[in-house]
């Protein structure tokens, strides 16, 4: 720390940290004059002494909060353990770590569990703390990690993230994030789903968690997908994305407009229509549904902007698209349903705009 | 730094009678060695010369006021963590005085929470620095920061349950010090 290269910033820093440990050892007079003489050279050097106290402050300060909200956290764990149980005993044999805890109301509440060495029987100490984010109806937030990776939240998506020395670990426990992954070759970042482990040392990608679409697409760099049935591992590139279907299969195809949600894009290509608008529903607080079987099986390709639109004014430009009618609902949503005088009659559709 | 001078100075000489046993008190050779960077630290948080002297005449009598029999683990933080405090008293008084003196201190906690919720969020993002510096410290600068900084352990006793010579142990140490306060305030 003191080669020739160091900054005197970082010198003073470093000195700073030598002082406070003679002080508490105790100084001699001359020491303690040496101190002042040091101190009183630059007038920033009294604050990284402060900070240099502030310290084992935050560190105790550290271990209270771990010790309040271990026993919340705690609970918070098992309640969802529970909720999730038979669904991942259904849908796969492999193991995956369940480490998302989403505290209702928080968007992102960070958590810290302080182990001591003794009390695991390990060498060494491990602080890991777990940061949860939460978006609601129609939020798409971008959050900055503190390895320097980012993550985009769309609407109605839980996550959790804990950092450990080995690795990164973001639990995706609903919704749809996109993460540009900090470079760590020693570090690598993990998103995990109940259904699939997608891995990333320095890379791009979406991964979506909805009722009825599960997987990743990636933007760049390199991804290993793990899942499915039998936990097949396959590699994805730039502009490749892999769903799982309900039945374990893993099936890949090319991407474009990946993640175009970040910029309020709904983008569809080739979605049967009832999908469609549950994921334009994901936005709005009025659901967009439709009961017609061979309505919803209907496929659409579309992209529009939703940056500025209505409930209504999306099911309409959904509604145009297939030629279907629209309705409000009883309980606020939209109905879309087949058009009552033929292919052309959605065009004259009626809806109330809220 | 004019301050440098002023380290054993009138202001904070105690009591006659006390005189012996407070010098000989080292949380008070503590504060008399950190006076000049209580002095900077405060200065850079109130307005005027005065408040500065009060704040530490302030701190010089709780420090004979105390139990000079209960031992402080760290010293250094003992005393900048009254100078805070007192400072936020300050703070509340004159917020008090502003508001007409008819507002209790108690009242007072809930008079400014916007100032409250700010302090608690830096209070939080400089936590989860914290916790993120630490897990990347290097091995054995945390498992000895841990034992000495934050379990209170000796240097001595965290020389003999690591195997490694007390001049090792301290330079663990100082080092895992710098590297955490250069990642909490990188700003």
């Amino acid at each position: 720390m003191t080669g020739p290269n160091v900054t005197e910033d970082e010198q003073d820093n470093f000195a700073a940290a030598r002082w406070v440990m003679a002080i508490e050892e105790g100084l001699s007079p001359e020491h303690a004059e040496a101190f002042h003489v040091w101190l009183a050279a630059r007038p920033e050097r009294a604050e990284l002494i402060a900070r240099q106290a502030a310290l084992p402050g935050m560190a105790r300060h550290a271990q209270r909060q771990a010790q309040l909200e271990g026993a919340a956290q705690r609970l918070a764990q098992q309640d969802l353990a529970r909720r999730r149980a038979n669904e991942q005993a259904l849908r796969s044999r492999r193991r995956f770590l369940v480490g998302g805890a989403i505290a209702a109301g928080a968007a992102a509440l960070a958590v810290a569990a302080v182990m001591a060495p003794r009390d695991r029987g390990e060498h060494t100490a491990e602080v890991v703390p777990e940061e949860l984010y939460e978006t609601t109806s129609g939020e798409v937030r971008v959050f900055d990690l503190a390895d320097a990776s980012r993550i985009w939240l769309d609407a109605h998506t839980q996550v959790s993230v804990r950092m450990t020395r080995k690795q990164r670990d973001i639990t995706l426990a609903a919704g749809r994030l996109f993460v540009d992954v900090a470079r760590d070759p020693d570090r690598p970042l993990f998103v995990r789903n109940g259904q699939f482990e997608a891995r990333a040392v320095a890379a791009a990608f979406e991964a979506t968690a909805f009722a009825d679409r599960t997987g990743i697409a990636v933007t760049e760099g390199i991804v290993r997908l793990t899942g499915g049935r039998g936990g097949r591992a396959i590699d994805l590139g730039k502009g490749q994305c892999a769903w799982l279907s309900a039945s374990g299969e893993i099936a890949t195809s090319s991407a474009s407009a990946i993640a175009a949600w970040r910029q309020r894009r709904m983008v569809l290509s080739d979605r049967r229509l009832d999908a469609a608008l549950a994921e334009l529903s994901r936005y709005f607080n009025r659901p967009l549904t439709v009961a017609d079987a061979q309505l919803a099986a209907r496929r659409i390709t579309l992209s529009f902007s939703i940056a500025d639109l209505t409930e209504a004014e999306a099911a309409r430009i959904i509604a145009n698209a297939v030629g279907a009618d629209l309705s409000d609902q009883a309980n606020a949503g939209i109905l879309l349903s087949p058009a009552a005088g033929g292919a052309d009659a959605g065009v004259g559709a009626r809806v109330n705009p809220r | 730094m004019a301050e440098g001078g002023q380290v054993s100075g009138a202001v904070f000489k105690p009591a006659k009678d006390e005189g012996a046993d407070l010098a000989a008190d080292p949380l008070f050779q503590t504060f008399r060695v950190l006076t000049p960077a209580l002095r900077r630290f405060i200065a850079n948080r109130v307005r005027n010369d005065a408040d500065v002297d009060d704040i530490l005449q302030d701190i010089a009598a709780r420090l004979a006021a105390r139990d000079p029999e209960a031992p402080v683990d760290n010293k250094s933080a003992f005393l900048f963590s009254i100078a805070s405090n007192l400072m936020k008293d300050r703070d509340r008084r004159r917020l008090v005085r502003r508001q007409g003196e008819h507002v209790t201190l108690d009242d007072l906690e809930i008079a400014d929470p916007q100032a409250l919720q700010d302090q608690v969020l830096e209070g939080r993002q400089r936590m989860q620095l914290f916790l993120a510096a630490l897990n990347t410290l290097p091995a054995r600068e945390r498992e000895v920061f841990v034992a000495h900084r934050m379990e209170g352990q000796t240097l001595l006793q965290a020389a003999e349950s690591t195997g490694l010579t007390l001049a090792q142990v301290r330079k663990l140490v100082e080092q895992a010090m710098a590297r955490l306060a250069r990642k909490v305030w990188k700003d």
